[in-house]
């Protein structure tokens, strides 16, 4: 914090937004072109993108 | 994971079957009653599938006497992709052959290539599926510049059917049926040796696995046979 500051700055937007969600990830279909969500508790797929590019917040394998 | 009935013997679909790593399996019209337009488009796939390193097969590439269903069904399992021809001059009767050999190739988790006539209609169900069209124009070129580019996106999922088999062999509930299926998938695909030893690393696991619960001893026991079986058929020179 800056000495003139008297309370740290307000931050924009909720954590959840920035952060990645720890039990999935995506990797992609080369034939459909689209993304799918993976489970790594379990390995299986959770959910196929029906629109183009990745999730947010899901680490791409 | 649902178990897979055979339609002939009613019994679980079980068993050696012979792996063909880079075969592709194609499914169109045989015998005397096939239209030009159908050679043509079988020529024209051979010949890409040829020159990108796969080799054809179809129903009567094989000699055996086995009940010719079964040795379609044996032919699809070990087969990595599959290819479906058909025009508008392939009789209803043959059509509803290719495309039950389309719904098994599905069931038994092949990419199938739809190569249709650019004059034929896909039955209502596959209307959403991607086909390639032949319709003999510049010598075939076309055709083949688009049929090259569906065989590489098959190469592709290869290495996505890879990527399904890590995360399903490194998830917490580790899944070795689901990493074997996946791997074989991408083993019949390219034939990549690399493959091979994460199988030979499921089958390692396998023996290890002491505390089966006695409801899933006789599906782990199938799964032991089923991977055993796949990597000991595989042939050496391909994998």
């Amino acid at each position: 914090m800056l000495p003139h500051q008297s309370k740290p700055m307000a931050k924009s937007g909720k954590q959840s937004k920035t952060s990645t969600v720890k039990s999935r990830v995506q990797v992609k279909n080369p034939v459909t072109d689209r993304w799918v969500k993976i489970d790594t508790q379990t390995g299986r797929i959770v959910d196929h993108k029906k629109t183009p590019g990745p999730y947010k917040g899901v680490e791409k394998k | 994971m649902a178990l897979i009935f055979s339609p002939l013997s009613e019994d679980v679909l079980e068993g050696p079957y012979e792996p063909k790593p880079r075969s592709v399996f194609v499914m169109a019209p045989l015998g005397a009653g096939k239209s030009q337009i159908e050679t043509e488009m079988d020529d024209a796939v051979c010949i890409v599938l040829r020159h990108k390193r796969f080799q054809p097969i179809n129903a009567i590439s094989v000699s055996g006497n086995k009940d010719y269903l079964e040795k379609i069904i044996q032919l699809i399992r070990g087969c990595g992709f599959a290819v479906a021809i058909f025009s508008e001059f392939t009789p209803a009767s043959t059509l509803a052959n290719i495309f039950f050999e389309v719904a098994l190739c599905n069931l038994f988790g092949k990419p199938v290539l739809l190569v249709k006539s650019a004059n034929a209609k896909p039955p209502s169900d596959f209307v959403r599926t991607e086909w390639v069209a032949y319709d003999g124009s510049e010598q075939g070129k076309n055709f083949n510049k688009h049929f090259s580019r569906s065989v590489e996106q098959v190469i592709a999922l290869a290495d996505y059917y890879r990527k399904l088999g890590d995360l399903a062999l490194a998830a917490e509930d580790v899944d070795l049926e689901l990493a074997f299926e996946r791997y074989k998938q991408a083993l019949l695909i390219t034939g990549n040796k690399a493959l091979k030893k994460k199988i030979e690393a499921i089958l390692a696991q396998l023996d290890t696995e002491q505390n089966v619960n006695n409801g899933l001893r006789a599906s782990t026991k199938r799964l032991k046979k089923g991977v055993a079986e796949f990597h000991m058929l595989l042939p050496d020179a391909a994998a």
